[in-house]
């Protein structure tokens, strides 16, 4: 998956004189990776920003202590989702009082046949967002990330078996909330 | 069924409406966005920045949740506990026992918490099972968050499903 080993990135990092460019081989082989997950978890750059800020530091600070017991996209993985989660899970409370007045604004069904093709997409990215957070992820792991689901089940340590489960709610979920969408003025 | 491919035709499966609609593409990055990054990171790292949490910030507040309960409530339970931790469980007595508790009620709160924050990592699945088994431990944990929970545990319960946990909790 990746043309640099783990091996050869924890070797940059565990000598002193390379260690710098051991952790620019780190972020150079993973930041677009994690940024697009974490983008499709927020849907916002600047929150995608912190996160993943907060994930590097983090695995700045950990990796002297990585034992190898998975892969290192695994372990990042599973930072930056750690990350995502608890952020999504902080903001979600601060804008529950946004979402009651959402709630009640006018809205009216629309024909999704009559819908261009960017505004699917934006009809998608809502759907997406009514999802609960750990289908949302592993949604998004599946669909834009093209993860396996041993590679995703690595990194949320949930069973293949419950990961079908959650890809198969997702998208019926999706596909409902995209074909009864409303348009909110 | 792994592939890009196999990921396609899965999703022909279960949607085919899903299927057909085209994926958004990936934003398109500033190429000066990532280059920066790797400074100001090592930066903050080396200025110890306060605003960043540990790896598993949950940790010192799972602690101070067990710490809360076990010091308000039931000194039994708290020395149950602490023989789970030190893994002497299997072979106490009921004299071991009382000895525990004794000795445990002595503990000034803040030592037990200084403690249970270093070894948490100690605490197993019977353990964490044995501490929301009841209903005075599940409302002391009742204002965190399943993911913080589930994330923990992830990290030091291995063998424990996410499935079952949240069985066990709600």
């Amino acid at each position: 998956m990746h043309s640099v080993s783990d091996q050869e990135i924890l070797r940059l990092i565990g000598t002193k004189s390379t260690e710098n460019r051991g952790y620019t081989l780190l972020m150079n082989t993973f930041q677009e990776q994690l940024y697009h997950l974490i983008y499709r978890m927020t849907n916002h750059h600047a929150d995608t920003d912190d996160i993943l800020q907060n994930t590097f530091i983090k695995v700045f600070r950990g990796i002297k202590n990585f034992e190898g017991n998975s892969k290192l996209s695994t372990w990042l993985f599973r930072i930056a989702t750690n990350e995502a989660l608890t952020f999504l899970n902080k903001k979600k409370r601060v804008s529950k009082h946004s979402d009651l007045l959402l709630q009640n604004t006018i809205s009216r069904s629309i024909n999704y046949e009559s819908l261009a093709s960017d505004q699917i997409i934006e009809h998608l990215q809502s759907a997406l967002n009514t999802l609960p957070e750990k289908q949302k992820l592993i949604f998004t792991m599946r669909y834009y990330n093209e993860m396996t689901y041993q590679e995703i089940s690595d990194i949320l340590g949930t069973t293949v078996g419950g990961l079908k489960a959650s890809y198969h709610h997702a998208v019926k979920k999706i596909e409902h909330h995209i074909m009864n969408t409303n348009i909110i003025y | 069924m792994d592939s890009p491919k196999d990921i396609k035709s899965e999703l022909e499966e279960i949607s085919p409406f899903l299927s057909k609609v085209d994926k958004p593409a990936p934003p398109i990055l500033d190429p000066a966005y990532f280059e920066n990054m790797q400074a100001a990171i090592l930066s903050k790292i080396a200025a110890n920045d306060e605003d960043s949490k540990p790896i598993i910030n949950f940790e010192p507040n799972f602690a101070q949740k067990i710490t809360a309960y076990i010091t308000t409530s039931r000194l039994a339970y708290a020395a149950t506990l602490l023989m789970l931790v030190f893994g002497i469980a299997g072979d106490s007595s009921a004299n071991q026992f009382l000895a525990w508790e004794g000795s445990f009620s002595s503990l000034e709160e803040n030592e037990i918490l200084n403690y249970l924050s270093s070894n948490v990592a100690d605490i197993d699945q019977v353990l964490f099972a044995f501490l929301i088994d009841t209903d005075a431990s599940a409302a002391a944990f009742q204002d965190i968050e399943s993911d913080d929970i589930e994330y923990f545990l992830d990290k030091n319960l291995l063998d424990l499903e996410s499935e079952e946990l949240e069985s066990l909790i709600y």
